[in-house]
């Protein structure tokens, strides 16, 4: 692989990371700081209603962290593979399936974010996030092939 | 896999070592020992020829199917 190539890959993923990294942060403080005190962030809590809002903000915090955290565990996984010489590190594969449902988690708890406050009392299920994580899925299948054959392609002599 | 390398058996009729093989047909000692092992998934023709040639031999004695 050209030098140039692998420069650009590990400048944008370490890009994605501090981008990654700042995100998680913000998701993480905006759930800690709904929790400890609910009227700074106007989050309305109701009786009927609470078992599914505690859902809602845990699912913000911890699936957008979790999200984060997983890509920037990929990306660090293909740097180290690069400077190896491994284009498809074989741990990627589990990685991008685990992505998918907590991915649709984070967006299913993110557009439901009228719950918390009482803005929408309706649970909102956005077909995007459905496409978003199965395409996940997809890719997901499409890099372990990437994976099987980049191992072919290394042991043939 | 069926497909059993037989490079070793090759070698030790010419009486050539690993070293000299790998140098002759340009490929790494490494990779000659994946090859011996049976690990490798595939084998170039243009490995093969370099091989063929440098242990003056047919691709039938060094790769033998067997059931």
């Amino acid at each position: 692989m050209k030098q140039n190539s692998i420069k650009s890959i590990t400048a944008i993923s370490i890009a994605i990371m501090v981008f990654c990294g700042l995100s998680a942060l913000l998701v993480i403080v905006q759930g800690f700081v709904g929790f400890v005190s609910p009227e700074q962030v106007g989050v309305v809590w109701s009786d009927e209603m609470k078992a599914f809002q505690l859902f809602i903000a845990t699912g913000r915090m911890l699936g957008g962290a979790l999200f984060f955290g997983l890509i920037t565990a990929f990306l660090v996984k293909t740097i180290k593979g690069l400077k190896n010489g491994i284009l498809f590190p074989a741990s990627n594969v589990r990685i991008l399936y685990f992505s998918s449902p907590v991915l649709f988690l984070y967006n299913f708890c993110y557009n439901n974010g009228g719950i918390l406050t009482g803005s929408s009392s309706n649970l909102l299920l956005d077909t995007d996030d459905i496409a978003i994580s199965l395409i996940l899925v997809v890719f997901a299948m499409i890099y372990k092939i990437a994976v099987r054959i980049s191992d072919e392609n290394s042991l043939t002599i | 896999m069926s497909i059993i390398v037989n490079v070793d058996v090759m070698l030790a009729k010419r009486k050539m070592s690993s070293g000299e093989l790998a140098e002759k047909v340009g490929i790494t000692a490494a990779n000659l020992s994946i090859l011996k092992t049976g690990k490798a998934k595939a084998i170039r023709f243009s490995t093969l020829n370099a091989i063929c040639q440098a242990l003056e031999c047919q691709p039938g004695d060094i790769l033998e199917y067997k059931e």
